[in-house]
């Protein structure tokens, strides 16, 4: 949870950390995975053109939404 | 400034693979080129212009060895790292089949998809407090 609002992690053996580090990473790629999950619906699986019309639209959206994010 | 290449997030992605494997040692370099060697990434350094621009968007940082064989530079993760190397890996493989997004869109993903995810995890741990799992990590404090 402070990782995704860039707080550092204090008074945990470095050991520890090391092995947390890795499974934020795992659980972001989950998480995000289940987000974008295109490949968990049978209908987009090899049909390459809609899977990147998909993709643009959604870089589309993200650009337009991002602006904010640029900004703070 | 958000510095990216095609070698960035990988990079980052094998500092923390290889930090957790030395028990939160900071990696040496050599240990990181022979990581991304494994990945399929050659050339040492391509290799280094992702370690760089790591160390730049504050994904990595360096330390500096304390024993007697000089100044080595040596490299640990940041938990910022960790969020934005799963977000990349997941928009990778979900929406450009394995190939590298623009530097742009990059950008846009990581900045957007930060914050559900952030209340997908707030979820996850309110569940997993209900169900009384608090967790591997107890007695954590944080800053």
């Amino acid at each position: 949870m402070k990782a995704l609002i860039g707080s550092r992690v204090v008074g945990m053996p470095k050991a520890r950390l090391a092995v947390v580090t890795n499974n934020i990473l795992n659980e972001v790629y989950s998480i995000a995975a289940s987000l974008l999950g295109v490949g968990k619906y049978p209908m987009f699986n090899g049909v390459g053109v809609l899977r990147r019309a998909l993709g643009a639209l959604a870089i589309r959206f993200t650009v337009y939404n991002a602006e904010q994010c640029h900004q703070a | 400034m958000f510095r990216f290449n095609k070698y960035l997030y990988p990079t980052v992605e094998c500092v923390i693979k290889r930090h957790a494997e030395l028990g939160g040692e900071p990696v040496p370099v050599g240990s990181i080129l022979e990581c991304m060697r494994g990945e399929g990434y050659s050339g040492v350094r391509n290799i280094y212009y992702g370690l760089e621009a790591s160390i730049q968007d504050g994904y990595v940082v360096v330390e500096y060895s304390k024993d007697g064989r000089g100044k080595r530079r040596l490299y640990v993760p940041t938990l910022l790292g960790a969020v934005d190397a799963g977000i990349y890996r997941a928009v990778a493989e979900a929406l450009y089949s394995g190939e590298s997004p623009s530097p742009e869109s990059v950008r846009a993903f990581i900045c957007s998809m930060r914050h559900p995810i952030f209340w997908i995890a707030v979820g996850r741990l309110a569940g997993s407090i209900a169900s009384g799992d608090r967790g591997s990590v107890p007695h954590t404090r944080y800053s």
